[in-house]
């Protein structure tokens, strides 16, 4: 099948921030075999191929356009919705910048042939089953990674994410604890994030605000295909706690405390290696996207001829 | 050596455009067995590091902490990474920058030494003697070997303008499937266009400019995808154009074509950029680069 992943509603500063969710899904379907592009540009292709968007519809009109698209004359169109957040956030959904979001979300969802959603944030609500599906993140080898020997790492804590207040208290910790610390800030190219992961002991995962739910698969799914050691806030009981068996996982209380004996662990960089390998043992991204592609359109799609 | 490539100046979306001129840089200087490391703000380690900013300091901050630095008991070695002609006024006599050529003046006595990647004449000005031209070339770890469907015809690997917009609606007239990296896509996004491609078209985004864009064609070539250039540049680095399908703007739309619609065109790309990685090296370039005293000190 022809996958294209329409990605200009993140145009462009969000095209840097969806990195992780997005290549892990293309990566996926491209070792299934499907042919994946992804594009900015306004032409989008019909039925038998796919358009993919990950959500995130605040521009004014951008919700309209893509109905516009996908309910307007001319040949049939298969319309796929990437959803990443808790429709239950505030957080994200309440956010005063963002005052569409929500409502956008909620408009197009009833016209989406499938979603995928890589959070369980109450989708089921709004999509029936036989058009929703869920997305494990799982290893795929072609976003495997390697970092720098454990002699060369210079960095002992990284915090993977932009930092805000509460992430802000405890990288203000671990300094003060003696730790060289760093952050990838959310924005970074590959270029620099890859270097400043490969040379970090520790990669951590924590969450931006207490009442957050759902840990970030994504997040902690790109560190294990580095082969990091991760150090992950054990909060969520969904089963996005799956990932926690591939990470260091405490309460937030203990993880200072967990990073400083980490850190000066002399099989640091190695339990990140074996973690990596458990991960890629035990989970597959291809095999996650089939089970993803069991809805019915996908066969349907299938029967058409789907290039 | 650690190399420590101090990006404050450009964070955060600047660091996106810039990572064509960095990247070969820091692959080639790791080819070497140097370290590359990444930082912002006051992340500037002391003497034997050294400490490489990329030009675009219309915000004077960097050049200020340069300065700062300099007059300090700590000894620190800085270099500049500059990439513009510094006689192409719409750079430097930008309104929206305003600042960035006198900061750029500021910069140049306060640093160790300093490589250009364009060879404009830094001599008339004061530490402009410690420029020297680097040029770009092959190194085996941004070598691509796209495995995707080759389902674009024409790539425009920048941002399109009123140059390259009439011909990039020319070439889809003409039944060409089109693209653009528009100059800030992000790596996942921009690599994938680079391996769909059947060809990188390069023009030069105003008739005053005088030098190629090496960059550019560097990234195509190690993807091993041909290219069709504007050939304008008689500089040393029209040496660049050897490994191009080359010829004047009024004849770009043809040759384009022509070359996108090859069934060779695959094979192409592939043997040139083999030329490529047999007549060039980026590590050899930079060796020959860091040959000055400051060098020799760092070394010991």
């Amino acid at each position: 099948m022809h996958f294209h992943f329409q990605l200009a509603n993140h145009y462009f500063a969000g095209l840097y921030r969806i990195d992780d969710i997005v290549s892990p899904i293309v990566w996926g379907l491209r070792a299934l075999g499907h042919q994946v592009t992804s594009g900015i540009l306004p032409h989008l292709p019909s039925w038998p191929s796919a358009v993919v968007i990950q959500e995130f519809f605040d521009r004014e009109g951008s919700a309209e356009e893509v109905l516009n698209w996908k309910l307007g004359p001319g040949p049939r169109k298969c319309l796929g919705l990437i959803c990443t957040e808790d429709l239950n956030d505030d957080l994200v959904m309440g956010d005063p910048r963002w005052p569409r979001r929500r409502d956008s979300l909620l408009r197009i969802l009833p016209h989406c042939d499938f979603v995928w959603t890589i959070i369980p944030g109450g989708y089921e609500l709004h999509v029936p089953p036989e058009r929703l599906a869920f997305i494990d993140y799982g290893y795929v080898e072609a976003l495997r990674r390697d970092g720098l020997p454990a002699a060369q790492r210079d960095i002992d804590v990284l915090f993977y994410a932009t930092i805000n207040e509460r992430r802000q208290r405890l990288y203000d910790a671990l300094t003060r604890q003696g730790l060289r610390v760093a952050a990838t800030r959310g924005y970074l190219p590959d270029y620099i994030r890859y270097n400043l992961m490969s040379r970090a002991r520790l990669v951590l995962d924590v969450r931006r605000g207490d009442d957050v739910r759902f840990t970030s698969p994504s997040r902690i799914a790109a560190a294990l295909q580095l082969g990091s050691t991760v150090v992950s806030e054990l909060f969520d009981t969904s089963r996005l706690g799956n990932l926690y068996k591939y990470t260091e996982a405490h309460p937030f209380e203990a993880i200072e405390r967990q990073c400083l004996a980490l850190a000066q662990a002399p099989d640091v960089v190695e339990r990140g290696l074996a973690a990596r390998e458990r991960f890629r043992s035990e989970t597959s991204m291809a095999r996650n996207m089939g089970e993803a592609l069991a809805l019915p359109v996908f066969k349907e799609l299938a029967a058409a001829g789907a290039p | 050596m650690r190399f420590h490539f101090l990006l404050t100046n450009h964070y955060p979306f600047g660091c996106y455009r810039i990572e064509d001129i960095v990247v070969p840089i820091a692959a080639g200087l790791a080819e070497l067995g140097h370290t590359i490391t990444y930082g912002f703000d006051d992340d500037i380690p002391p003497w034997p590091v050294v400490n490489l900013v990329v030009e675009n300091f219309n915000d004077p901050a960097v050049v200020d902490e340069i300065a700062r630095r300099r007059g300090s008991d700590t000894r620190y070695c800085f270099g500049l990474l500059a990439h513009e002609d510094l006689d192409d006024r719409t750079v430097f006599a930008h309104p929206d920058y305003p600042y960035r050529r006198h900061n750029l003046e500021r910069v140049l006595p306060l640093i160790d030494f300093g490589w250009s990647i364009i060879p404009c004449d830094y001599g008339g000005l004061a530490g402009g003697e410690k420029m020297r031209f680097l040029e770009y070339g092959y190194v085996p770890a941004l070598r691509r070997d796209g495995v995707l469907p080759r389902d674009i015809d024409a790539l425009f690997y920048s941002d399109l303008g009123e140059r390259r917009l009439p011909l990039f609606n020319a070439l889809a007239q003409r039944g060409l499937s089109v693209s653009a990296t528009f100059g800030v896509l992000p790596d996942y996004m921009k690599l994938e266009l680079l391996d769909r491609c059947r060809v990188v078209v390069d023009v030069r985004r105003r008739e005053s400019v005088r030098y190629l864009t090496p960059t550019r064609l560097v990234a195509a070539l190690h993807a091993g995808v041909a290219i069709v250039s504007e050939q304008y540049d008689t500089s040393p680095l029209a040496r660049l154009y050897r490994y191009v399908a080359g010829t004047d703007h009024a004849q770009l739309l043809d040759m384009c074509e022509a070359v996108a619609s090859s069934p060779k065109v695959r094979e192409l790309g592939i043997a040139t950029r083999e030329l490529f990685a047999a007549e060039t090296s980026m590590a050899r370039n930079l060796r020959a680069a860091m040959s000055g005293t400051v060098f020799a000190g760092l070394a010991v």
